[in-house]
């Protein structure tokens, strides 16, 4: 099984790993259990800096579709294939959205919304 | 003397193996590239120029001539003083490596020029796709386990040999020994490591070539571990058994044996018809 990324595409180079390990993980081409790359064979193959794939696999091992144990290596998640189908992305838009109608409602202008957003994002 | 026959033969095999068996079966595979991968169509693997190619071929050739023509003059020459009893075969001990150094000499220049060219091209390299495969890169999936514990064995058993026939005592030609099949062993792991774990030497190599070639070197590097483990023990016995006039036989023929298995392995599992050559066209 080999994934292929595109350095001139403007999608960024982890969202292109992220989105093509979980259609490598849909089209059953990799089973769960399978062991992946290690991050820097994957990069150096790639010829991409290390942190752009630790990036694509962060985001994959809290989407539940891989998990990392330890020494062993990075291997595809039991659930994979049921958690590569949540689309975490179109699921943080509808809450954002549920949260600003009510907001707006209660009177909350746009821009207090943004500075009271950066400001609880910034704490954390 | 019989063994002295055994020697000639022996070595007049040694030069005509590896100066020229060995390099007229690199230059066909020159050839065969040159001839099936035209500059125009197949513009990647030339990253220095067709030309350059040509000439470095040319090159190569010249030198393992001259390198034939010396082996054969240092032969007559030995012969002859042999049978007329001014050298005795034991003094031509040192012959076969010394040669031997110079035979190799062609094959680390082409070693070289093959670094310097793969480098040459990942810089002019402009391919906007790459391509990785999602699968972990082990080493027992390039050489088997019997195969690479046989190799990590025969260096214990090679130690432990060493010592005992210098009864367990450390001394300064133990430390050499011991020093030199530790960097001998040293520089395959760290090679071995840059090839599972670092970056694609060919950017343009396939996966399959790839895994082919990583195969070839690693089956070529565990042969060689093994044979220097083997060479050392044959080394220190004929020392200490006084096998003086042994030693140049078993040099010259543990010098052809790890040409055999590491050049003529390479030779052989690496066959230029199964290449993928279409990565390297122009327009790929």
């Amino acid at each position: 099984m080999q994934i292929t990324i595109d350095i001139d595409d403007p999608v960024p180079i982890f969202s292109q790993l992220v989105e093509q390990i979980k259609q490598a993980v849909a089209g059953e081409k990799i089973q769960p259990g399978d062991p992946l790359p290690s991050i820097r064979q994957l990069a150096n193959d790639l010829d991409v800096n290390s942190k752009t794939v630790a990036k694509a696999y962060k985001l994959l091992e809290r989407d539940a579709v891989i998990q990392s144990r330890g020494y062993r290596g990075t291997f595809v998640h039991p659930e994979a294939k049921d958690n590569c189908q949540i689309d975490i992305k179109a699921w943080a838009t509808s809450q954002f959205e549920e949260f600003i109608a009510k907001m707006k409602k209660a009177g909350v202008t746009d821009s207090e919304m943004r500075i009271t957003f950066s400001t609880v994002l910034n704490d954390k | 003397m019989w063994i002295e026959q055994i020697f000639y033969i022996a070595f007049f095999s040694q030069i005509l193996l590896i100066s020229y068996y060995y390099p007229k079966r690199i230059l066909n595979r020159m050839d065969y590239i040159l001839k099936h991968c035209p500059a125009d169509n197949y513009a990647s693997l030339y990253p220095m120029g067709y030309e350059k190619a040509v000439k470095g071929k040319v090159f190569y050739k010249i030198l393992n001539f001259i390198i034939l023509i010396i082996g054969i003059i240092i032969f007559v020459t030995f012969v002859i003083a042999n049978q007329q009893g001014n050298i005795q075969l034991k003094d031509g001990d040192f012959l076969p490596f010394a040669y031997g150094m110079l035979q190799a000499f062609p094959f680390l220049i082409l070693e070289v020029s093959a670094l310097k060219q793969l480098k040459l091209m990942r810089n002019q390299n402009v391919k906007s796709k790459r391509q990785a495969d999602l699968m972990p890169r082990n080493l027992f999936n390039y050489v088997s386990p019997l195969r690479f514990f046989s190799a990590v064995i025969m260096f214990f058993v090679c130690s432990y040999v060493i010592f005992s026939l210098n009864d367990f005592v450390f001394t300064g030609q133990i430390a050499v020994l011991i020093g030199s099949m530790l960097l001998c062993n040293g520089l395959f792991v760290g090679l071995g490591y840059v090839l599972l774990k670092g970056k694609k030497l060919d950017p343009h190599q396939s996966s399959e070539d790839r895994h082919k070639m990583t195969t070839a070197v690693f089956h070529s590097y565990t042969s060689v571990s093994i044979l220097v483990s083997i060479f050392f023990i044959i080394n220190r016995s004929v020392d200490h058994y006084s096998l003086d006039n042994w030693e140049p036989l078993f040099n010259t023929l543990y010098w052809q044996i790890v040409m055999l298995l590491s050049t003529g392995a390479m030779l052989k599992l690496t066959k230029l018809e199964d290449v993928n050559y279409e990565v390297y066209k122009a327009s790929t």
